[in-house]
């Protein structure tokens, strides 16, 4: 008996192993190596031995302070204005005095608020660029998020019929999955182009030459949000084929019992297709938000994360830093940050969406 | 309440005649039970009667009104399904009081009717369960609660026992029958259970490959079935067919022969027969009796017997090689290979024109 359980087992790890063995070759190991390297100052390549440094990459990475100005006087104490806004002191005086100012030492102003009338209070970080690809890709999963799980559940209900032809529209919407991120990244750079980009053509057209040509991804206030819609319509198909699933569990019979209790069409939504795609929801939300995290290709292939780092995201930053810079240390301390940030937010996902 | 005239009435699915022309008149506070095979069509009619399936040609009226083109809320129907179709993620309470809360009727009057509901079918102590923590029987019983809230004119029920095992169908089946006397609102039940038809109907509609085959009381399709098909499908164990040939006939009386059974006469019960003609004799197993050793008219031998308990049945192979099926009483003791010969009340025999 038991040397045939044990022989069994022998038989299932035999099974088990090569798959074991490739992820923990290319998973589990790596990972535990990016821990260990975010507390060393290791290199891509590098002479030198590799030291020990604690948490100062993470101290790096989160080092702020906060630096509040009065604005500057002429010598009858009234405020210095330049063209009609007051002038502060210059922010290098501090953050170049090692001596004088040790806690502001080399920080960059992150972003700064009046705080009082003739008074500013100053934000100011060591990795200004970290900080903010993380506020990038917390507004990219904020925007992404909803409005791709809500178009992919609109897309969902639309083809969630029995009519002829269905299946072409179904494989029409989940193209672009199928597609590299990376291919279509390049095929939008061309529709996103300032000179005669497709929108911008599309644009003219439509308003009789009165819209002037935008350059989409050349500006701060556009290159962000033209690479999130790009990204809902690529992402879209393959929710929309996740929530299609979560419908087809819903019993027909469900439906009619709604219809012949006289339900309309929204209360039919409301009363039996949102409770009956609940698990689907939490399902789509996690996923979304986790492929929304890891905000990459698009990013490397449209934009390289300018114009002026408006379109910095935490993974390029992570990639950028590990093997554009060589420094596997602080590419390895991000994704230790990323993994845990992920991590906690799909937990509070999980909780807050919890059986009651 | 209302009566239901069905008048030819036709569906087709695609180019498939389902329902070929039928014609049914229901009396206003009749039940009725639709029976017959598997894929006869009976839920089809069921569901053009609720509105659920457009109808193709002919015409429903309920209550004297037409309502080909109304939608279901608009017949004034409630219909209990086969699956049950309660909401999973409500309330026995929210599930019952679903068409009223949808309706914005007032909450008071929604509480009283609920209520009511709920002492009629025995569940006030489930109200605040949900549906997962109910047996199949208690749900039926939401399913038909969510029923009588509608204060419906007709109500269709799907064969709601089906997925109910033997004992509960039983009681299901009574409080059923109960709920009748007590609503006295008409009714329409559909089954392949003939025991259910038999016990439940006021009137029986036997279906067959989308035609009516009979109507009638459920004692008169028994005793006096219109056909072969009728006459099989109607009693437990079936009845016994047997082609013989007509001898001759007179004004009140058919003479048979065949080669199994000795020559005799039977009554015409309206049916025109020529002599010469092939034709189709039934006895009911229950009908059958032990005659003495040889007096025939029928004469086998025993191949099989089944001890019910209140009954004994007995597959006897005549000595034509055809196989007929008699219940004899409890006691009765045979063994296979014994020899009998079976007797039978000319006036319970049937003669068909049909033939096998
Ligand atoms: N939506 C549909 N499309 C095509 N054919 C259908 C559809 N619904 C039913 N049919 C066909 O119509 C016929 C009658 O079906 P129906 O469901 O009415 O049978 P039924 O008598 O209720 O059978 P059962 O006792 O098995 O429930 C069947 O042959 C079935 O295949
Ligand atoms: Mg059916």
């Amino acid at each position: 008996m038991a040397s045939r359980l044990t022989q069994q087992n022998r038989a299932g790890w035999l099974m088990a192993g090569p798959a074991f063995l490739l992820i923990a070759a290319f998973l589990i190991v790596p990972f535990l190596m990016a821990i260990g390297f975010s507390f060393t100052n290791q290199r891509l390549v590098s002479p030198n031995p590799t030291e020990w440094v604690g948490t100062a990459n993470y101290e790096r990475l989160f080092g702020f302070a906060i630096l509040t100005l009065d604005a500057e006087r002429d010598g009858d104490g009234a405020v210095r204005l330049k063209d009609g806004a007051p002038v502060y002191p210059s922010l290098r005086s501090y953050t170049r005095n090692r001596e004088g100012f040790p806690k502001y030492f080399r920080k960059r102003e992150l972003f700064s608020f009046a705080s009082g009338d003739d008074r500013r209070t100053f934000v100011l970080a060591t990795d200004v660029v970290f900080l903010k690809a993380v506020r990038n890709t917390l507004f990219f999963v904020m925007i992404v998020a909803p409005l791709q799980a809500a178009a992919a559940l609109g897309l969902a209900l639309l083809i969630n019929r029995k009519i002829r032809g269905i299946n072409f529209f179904r494989t029409i919407y989940f193209m672009p999955v199928v597609i590299s991120m990376v291919v279509v990244s390049m095929l939008w750079r061309f529709i996103y182009d300032g000179q005669n980009g497709l929108l911008n053509t599309l644009l003219g057209l439509l308003t009789f030459g009165w819209f002037e040509p935008v350059d989409w991804l050349g500006q701060t206030s556009t290159a962000l949000p033209s690479i999130m819609a790009m990204s809902i319509w690529q992402g879209v198909g393959f929710h929309m084929i996740i929530w299609l699933s979560g419908l087809q569990t819903i019993p027909a019979s469900l439906y009619e019992a709604a219809k012949i209790e006289g339900s309309s069409r929204w209360q039919t939504f409301r009363y039996v297709t949102w409770p009956g795609l609940r698990n689907t929801a939490i399902l789509v939300m996690i996923i979304i938000t986790m492929q929304a995290f890891t905000l990459y290709p698009q990013i490397a292939v449209m934009t390289g994360g300018g114009p002026l780092d408006s379109t910095q995201s935490i993974v390029f930053q992570m990639v950028e830093r590990g093997y554009g810079r060589q420094d596997i240390s602080g590419g390895s301390t991000i994704s230790v940050f990323l993994f845990l940030f992920v991590l906690s937010i799909s937990l509070l996902q999980r909780w807050l969406t919890r059986e009651k | 309440m209302a009566g239901i005239q069905l008048s030819n009435l036709r569906k087709q699915f695609g180019t498939v005649e389902v329902i070929r022309g039928v014609d049914i008149d229901i009396r206003d506070g009749e039940f009725v039970v639709f029976v017959g095979p598997s894929g006869c069509g009976k839920s089809t009619l069921l569901r053009l009667i609720a509105g659920l399936e457009d109808i193709t040609s002919g015409e429903i009226r309920i209550d004297g009104r037409v309502v080909n083109d109304l939608e279901p809320k608009e017949r004034g129907i409630a219909m209990v399904f086969q699956s049950y179709a309660i909401f999973p993620h409500m309330t026995v309470r929210e599930n019952i009081a679903f068409g009223l809360t949808i309706r914005r009727e007032n909450r008071k009057a929604v509480e009283q009717k609920v209520a009511e509901a709920a002492r009629m079918l025995q569940m006030e102590n489930l109200l605040d369960r949900r549906p997962s923590q109910l047996s199949g029987g208690q749900r039926q019983r939401v399913a038909i609660g969510r029923a009588i809230v509608r204060d419906p004119s007709v109500f269709l029920f799907d064969e709601p026992l089906s997925n109910l095992d033997a004992a509960l169908r039983m009681s299901t089946r009574q409080e059923i029958a109960a709920l009748h006397s007590q609503l006295k609102t008409t009714m329409i039940y559909v089954t392949h259970d003939q025991v259910e038809a038999m016990t439940l109907a006021d009137k029986i509609v036997v279906l067959r490959d989308g035609e009516v085959m009979q109507a009638g009381e459920p004692m008169h399709l028994y005793h006096q079935p219109a056909n072969l098909f009728v006459a099989g499908f109607l009693g437990a164990p079936s009845m016994n067919f047997i082609s013989v040939t007509v001898a001759a006939v007179d004004a009140s009386t058919v003479r048979i022969s065949a080669p199994a059974i000795d020559g005799f006469a039977v009554e015409k019960s309206g049916h025109g027969f020529t002599a010469g003609q092939q034709a189709t004799l039934g006895i009911r197993p229950q009908q059958l009796r032990l005659a003495p050793k040889g007096t025939g008219p029928l004469n086998g031998r025993v191949v099989l017997t089944e001890r019910l308990g209140s009954e004994t049945i007995v597959d006897v192979r005549l000595n034509s090689s055809d196989i007929i099926v008699a219940a004899l009483p409890e006691d009765t003791i045979l063994h296979p290979g014994d020899a009998v010969s079976l007797g039978f009340d000319r006036a319970h025999a049937h003669l068909f024109e049909e033939t096998l």
